[in-house]
């Protein structure tokens, strides 16, 4: 039997049995059936088995070159190197919507083992949802809407090749797996919200069922974005990480709802409040998930990401208006059950600062969305075309990514239900001398535009405010449990990682911030047409071309420009090459890159003579801090993963001893 | 209060979805435009090497092919040697190529032009005005503008020989008729 026979029939299998297991979770609900609940489950771990069946079997055609396979004959060839055969599997169309079905079988399988023990009713009802929404995808991939495992009568000698874009880099192995996760995982969450809506629970324990899945798919989404801003930066040449096309628009919205969630959720913990509110944005969350999966995989927009068009558009439409329907229709239903335990009070307070910073993130999002679609709105009232581009996107964004900077550094330091005056004053002289001399900073080291300068004086109000959280929860360690400077800080960590993590990952934002805001403004670019051993200077460097060589491999062929890099203290060679496939009209660029932390140079081989290699057009831009960008993505990564470890179990005590009280929360 | 919110959210709701299902309509490379059957927006602007500027209104009475590009559009990369070819195909005859380099520096375009290969003018439209007038929704983008002055066609996203070819062909017969 082949690999393309194998993964075919897994598939079909795991479709019957997500078809089995929504009628035997529906029944289990319903009629607290233990029996069915039990079939539910088995079929969840085997549908899960199945489908990873059939992913590795797709994979092992990929790295095997298995040119029966219409799928591996279009996005791979014999002289593919290995990562990038197995990184086939996300490269097209019907690959991705494999591993998307294999990361929701996964969500699926887990709920059923896991999240049935814990909330049996809860969880089964949210169990049959996740079975219906598997069902959907196994559909998908099991007609030709996306079917990976279509034969071909005749296998061909060699295949097409995966898109050179996608073979140029190792980062296309990691990005698109991690949003796949962060987008999928975004289902659970989902899932719970409409089995709390379908049973009537007033209640908030879909949400704290929920909430390590909220964390994990909001931050491996967070990360998979920097990953793609870092890909686009490394592969496509130009010397950016973001441009506002439909593709990282809809991975950055459901991000930007699933932010304002995390910190809405803890206003419903904490006070009771906000449950309707809760809940839409999760179904927004995951809405918008489908949202941008249906824009970039059914050729609606035009986009450097989009595949081609394919039957899958109107089936994504119909799910995604089922969801939508479904949603809509229960929160309507039972919102008169959704009572929060009072209004939200006093505006200096935490929760207030929360909700205000959920309506800017609201703001942000629907600006984003209205920017994606309105060239299809327009066009379906009007008739008219046209485009909206980076310049709406950073006039509108960039105000409010500055909002959020803001709140983000006042929220935590006010107290819930309200604030003295003395509390305003003890919080708040710090970060505001920081504020105010990273404002100065900013203007002596040459920066004038606005947004930059208000950027570092606001980058500075939120360190200035994490640093003194830490500082203030370290101290009270020391004098409350007697430990040592650094005992005390890891215990922070430890014991309320969720909060800690939080300011880490705060942290990480700030770093973001500084990187786009200094990048944007004080990038410098040079071009020059230099023969071999003519210098160009640019900022400081020097760029030596020592000379251009062609290089020849199985795969490709490419001309690279040998650059020595000198001054500024560096002392680097980079190599920027254009690249040529064999399925591709055109060159693709490879820029070299001497990544630091202070600035990026970042070379382009522009144009060379295509004669006797004796010159060549050497593009060059400075671009400062850059790669904060990046340390940011880790930073917010790691304060996650802070934020997601469970806390430790305090051991019982021996001997009655009077426990002393956690730092307030 | 609450109903009027209510019937708000089923309403956006509804908008959304009947947006994205009409969007099934349209083909995102053969879209209808305001601008065609209209005369062309005039420009004039200067050549991306330097030499002066150029203005449309020096090849009225010809077949005139605008096509919009970027170095940064890797599309545009994708469709150029079928414009080279059509270049070749119609050199020194009554059809005319104009390349407008797309909200760009004219340094970026010129450095795109030189290893595209491209022979045919080239114009830099940086601040993406012409662009704006045309309705352009983003490079690559086509126009075959006739004898007259008016947009006969348009093509968005990369465009291949025949389609060059049929749109011209089509142009120069309704003229001699």
């Amino acid at each position: 039997m082949s690999a393309g026979d194998l993964g075919a029939g897994a598939l079909r299998a795991a479709l019957f049995l997500a078809l089995w297991g929504t009628g035997a979770a529906v029944y289990a609900a319903w009629r607290r059936d233990a029996r069915a609940l039990s079939s539910a489950r088995v079929s969840a771990a085997v549908a899960f088995a199945l489908v990873v069946v059939a992913a590795l079997s797709m994979m092992f055609a990929l790295a095997t070159h298995d040119f029966s396979i219409l799928y591996v004959a279009e996005n791979n060839a014999r002289e593919t190197p290995l990562l990038y055969s197995l990184a086939g599997l996300w490269a097209a169309l019907e690959g991705s919507i494999l591993l998307w079905t294999a990361i929701l079988a996964g969500a699926t399988a887990f709920v059923a083992i896991r999240g049935t023990a814990v909330l049996p009713r809860l969880g089964t009802t949210a169990l049959a949802v996740l079975f219906a929404m598997l069902s959907f995808f196994l559909l998908l991939v099991t007609t030709p809407a996306a079917d990976p495992f279509v034969r071909l009568a005749l296998a061909p000698d060699n295949g097409n090749g995966p898109n050179p874009l996608l073979q140029n880099h190792p980062l296309m192995a990691l990005h698109p797996p991690l949003l796949y996760l962060g987008y999928v995982l975004a289902a659970v969450p989902f899932a719970y919200a409409i089995a709390s809506l379908i049973l009537g629970e007033g209640g908030d324990r879909w949400l704290v069922a929920t909430r390590h899945f909220a964390l994990v798919s909001w931050a491996l989404l967070g990360v998979g974005i920097v990953a793609g801003a870092w890909w686009s930066y490394a592969v496509l040449g130009w010397g950016g990480y973001w441009a506002w096309d439909p593709v990282e628009n809809a991975a950055i919205m459901p991000w930007l709802t699933a932010t304002a969630y995390l910190h809405s959720v803890m206003v419903e913990e904490k006070r009771r409040l906000l449950r309707t509110w809760n809940i839409s944005l999760v179904v927004a969350t995951f809405a918008l998930t489908i949202l941008g999966t249906f824009l970039t995989r059914s050729g609606v927009v035009n986009s450097v990401h989009s595949f081609t068009q394919s039957a899958i558009g109107p089936l994504l439409l119909g799910y995604l208006t089922a969801i939508l329907v479904l949603s809509v229709g229960l929160l309507l239903w039972r919102s008169p059950q959704l009572r929060d335990a009072g209004p939200v009070g006093a505006p200096l307070s935490r929760e207030a600062i929360f909700l205000f910073q959920n309506v800017v993130f609201m703001a942000a999002t629907l600006t984003v969305l209205l920017g994606t679609l309105y060239p299809l709105v327009a066009e379906a009232i009007s008739g008219a075309q046209l485009s909206i581009g980076g310049p709406y996107f950073d006039r509108v964004e960039i105000p409010l990514a500055l909002a959020l900077l803001f709140l983000m550094g006042i929220g935590p330091q006010l107290p819930w239900h309200g604030a003295s005056r003395a509390t305003l004053e003890r919080q708040f002289t710090a970060p505001a001398v920081a504020a105010a001399v990273g404002a100065v900073a900013a203007l002596l080291t040459g920066t004038t535009a606005v947004a930059a300068v208000l950027t570092y004086a606001l980058a500075a109000f939120v360190v200035a405010t994490v640093v003194q959280e830490f500082a203030r929860g370290a101290r009270a360690r020391r004098a409350l449990h007697g430990e040592t400077g650094m005992t005390a800080f890891a215990n922070l960590f430890r014991r309320n990682g969720r909060r800690y993590g939080g300011y880490v990952v705060h942290l990480g934002i700030v770093l973001v911030a500084l990187a786009v805001a200094t990048s944007q403004a004080r990038t410098v670019d040079a071009e020059r047409t230099l023969a071999p051993g003519e210098t160009l200077a640019v900022a400081g460097y020097e760029v030596r071309l020592e000379g251009v060589r062609s290089v020849v491999e199985p795969q490709r062929d490419s001309v690279v420009a040998d650059l020595v890099i000198s001054g500024n203290g560096a002392s680097d060679r980079l190599h920027p090459a254009l690249v040529a496939y064999p399925n591709s009209p055109a060159a693709v660029g490879a820029p070299g890159i001497g990544a630091g932390l202070r600035d990026d140079l970042y070379t382009i081989l522009a144009a060379y003579d295509q004669r006797s290699l004796s010159w060549a057009t050497i593009r060059i831009r400075v671009i400062p801090l850059v790669s904060w960008l990046w340390l940011g993505g880790l930073v917010i990564g790691l304060g996650a993963v802070i934020a997601a470890l469970p806390a430790p179990r305090r051991r019982p005590a021996r001997m009655p001893v009077i426990e002393a009280p956690a730092p307030a929360d | 209060m609450a109903r009027i919110a209510r019937i708000a959210v089923v309403v956006a709701m509804l908008g959304l979805v009947l947006t994205l299902a009409l969007a099934f309509r349209r083909d995102p490379h053969d879209i209808r435009t305001g601008t065609v059957g209209k005369p062309a927006p005039a420009f004039s602007l200067a050549r991306l090497d330097g030499s002066g500027q150029l203005s449309l209104a020096q090849y009225a009475g010809k077949t005139v092919v605008v096509n919009f590009f970027a170095s940064w559009c890797l599309p545009c990369e994708q469709e150029n040697p079928a414009l080279v070819r059509v270049y070749e195909r119609y050199r020194g005859s009554d059809v005319v190529l104009i390349g407008i380099d797309y909200q760009e520096s004219a340094d970026g375009g010129l450095a795109y032009v030189r290893r595209m290969g491209i022979s045919w003018p080239t114009v830099a439209d940086d601040d993406g005005r012409v662009a704006l007038g045309y309705g352009v929704f983003g490079p690559p983008e086509t126009f075959f503008i006739g004898p007259d002055g008016v947009i006969a066609g348009r093509h968005i996203g990369p465009i291949d020989e025949p389609t060059l070819v049929r749109a011209i062909e089509a142009i120069r017969t309704a003229a001699t008729q």
